[in-house]
């Protein structure tokens, strides 16, 4: 690893991390045990550039789980699946906030790399960090990043305007 | 001069755009309401958006530690090895001065050494790793990692995705078919196959063998199959002095799987040594050799042929490639990558 240890790269990177993947999975157990595989993969294979090796990684290691999951017929529970009783006093609360829910639903709709840059960018990558994570051309990522937040703000207030007309 | 185009409006925004180009758009911005109308659109759908975004936190949780670098190899029971040197050199010191003062007893002393090495149980009785089923030199060779004070079995605890990784390994063994008397190497691979033929299928395997091998995997027991760890030094014995490695890539776990009959030879273990690629996929590659590989190699193997390749990609994004090299390895590179990338990689493999 090149100038890094694995101590120094989880307190840098596990919280950032963590967040994004649980932005991007919904699952806050399932970001964690995402984030844990990881920083085992970096200590397995250490990386010389690591946050976007480690954004990377992650990212694939979403796909991957949601290939399992549909192969072995386990749906994601990223929305629909969400208990209305949650488990716990601090989840629960959060769990039933509305608005994290239709945010929830609104990133779902997105496309995978669309969501992706707009994750990425949320954790504060550049352009080309965001390139050098996704493989796109760091010319399309301004195009990719206006449609993505677009469609996310269309998508939450759809959400918000059918709970309107179901209320 | 045309209008900005989206992309060029969201660099702005973002801060993206060099000097020059920062500038040209700043003065087109300056004599085009319809750029600075969508420009403050595309403003406006950013702060909404990122507002939304970072609404969605994480629930705060005591962070599990980092985790720690496992200690290689057998260094892992570097106190257990103490503890066998004294308890061996007791051993050797008790025998010798048994065989020291009682010369006429000599052969006897050795007998009795043989019965203490000598199971207690029946090994039948014994726990399956406890068994030695192998006690030809081969297999002793084979088992030598066991013979330098070592414990049997290397089973570190991996981190959970790569146990269910793992658990997922140890699932069916084949009830293995007398017509397709080799799968070898492939076998583990497809320990969980999708549920229908592969979506895809380039080369010559047979559908109906294969469907013949998925229904006696799926019907065989569970716990049959499982991979240890293991050593690229002790998967070069296993392998008859060499292994196979990819060029370019490191490898990240080596593991030695079920031994499996190549027909006309004894049960040979698959050695499996996983990588993780530049964008960290995994990749698994499964490889197995007979001693006498020429002559083997010279009747069909199920149904590879040496020169054959085989790549098969099922729906779910995982693809295979299988062949056997040149110098009479049964070979497959397992991975969630296209077939032709994979089939790319097989001649880094030497």
């Amino acid at each position: 690893m090149t100038g890094h240890s694995i101590e120094e790269l989880f307190a840098q990177y596990h919280a950032p991390l963590l967040r994004m993947l649980y932005r991007r999975t919904g699952d806050q157990d399932r970001a964690e045990d995402l984030a844990a595989e990881v920083f085992s993969r970096a200590l397995q294979a250490p990386p010389d550039n690591p946050r976007p090796w480690l954004f990377a990684v992650a990212l694939n290691l979403v796909r991957d789980d949601g290939r399992r999951a549909v192969r072995q017929g386990r749906r994601l529970q990223l929305l629909k699946g969400e208990s209305p009783v949650s488990a716990g006093g601090a989840d629960e609360d959060y769990e039933r906030n509305e608005k994290t829910r239709f945010v929830k639903a609104a990133l779902s709709e997105l496309r995978e790399i669309d969501r992706e840059v707009l994750l990425l960018k949320a954790e504060g990558f550049d352009y080309d960090e965001i390139a050098a994570t996704t493989g796109l051309a760091k010319g399309a990522i301004g195009t990719t990043l206006c449609r993505a937040r677009k469609r996310l703000v269309e998508a939450y207030r759809a959400q918000e305007k059918d709970k309107h007309v179901a209320s | 001069m045309s209008h900005l185009d989206e992309g060029t409006l969201t660099a702005l925004f973002d801060g993206e755009l060099g000097a020059p180009e920062r500038e040209q758009a700043e003065q087109h911005l300056a004599g085009c309401g319809e750029c600075r109308r969508l420009y403050t659109e595309i403003r406006g759908f950013a702060d909404e958006a990122g507002q939304l975004v970072d609404s969605l936190q994480p629930a705060e949780r005591k962070a599990s530690p980092a985790p720690r670098p496992a200690r290689p190899g057998w260094e892992r029971y570097r106190p257990l090895a103490w503890a066998a040197t004294l308890i061996l050199a007791a051993g050797l010191g008790w025998s010798a001065s048994t065989l020291r003062f009682n010369q006429g007893e000599a052969s006897d002393a050795v007998d009795g050494l043989a019965e203490q090495r000598a199971p207690a149980t029946p090994t039948s009785a014994l726990p399956e790793e406890s068994r030695d089923e192998s006690p030809s030199p081969e297999a002793r060779e084979r088992a030598g990692a066991r013979q330098d004070g070592a414990p049997r079995r290397q089973v570190t605890q991996p981190p959970a995705p790569i146990a269910a990784d793992m658990a997922k390994a140890a699932a069916p063994a084949p009830a293995r078919n007398e017509a397709e008397p080799a799968a070898n190497a492939v076998g583990r691979v497809e320990s969980s196959p999708p549920p229908n033929p592969p979506a895809a299928l380039v080369g010559t395997e047979p559908l109906q063998a294969r469907g013949a091998e998925v229904s006696a995997l799926r019907e065989a027991p569970q716990g049959a199959y499982r991979y240890r760890e293991t050593s690229l030094e002790q998967a070069v014995r296993v392998l008859g002095g060499s292994v196979k490695l990819i060029d370019g890539l490191n490898p990240i776990r080596v593991q030695a799987g079920p031994s499996q009959p190549v027909p006309g030879g004894p049960a040979l273990e698959v050695i499996r040594i996983t990588y993780l690629d530049p964008p960290g996929r995994e990749l698994w590659l499964d490889q197995q050799r007979h001693p006498a590989a020429a002559e083997v190699d010279a009747a069909p193997v199920a149904d590879l042929l040496a020169g054959d390749t085989t790549v098969t990609s099922a729906g779910d994004g995982q693809s295979r490639v299988r062949w056997i090299s040149a110098d009479g390895f049964r070979l497959t590179l397992t991975g969630y990558l296209p077939g032709d990338s994979l089939r790319s990689l097989v001649r880094r493999v030497h």
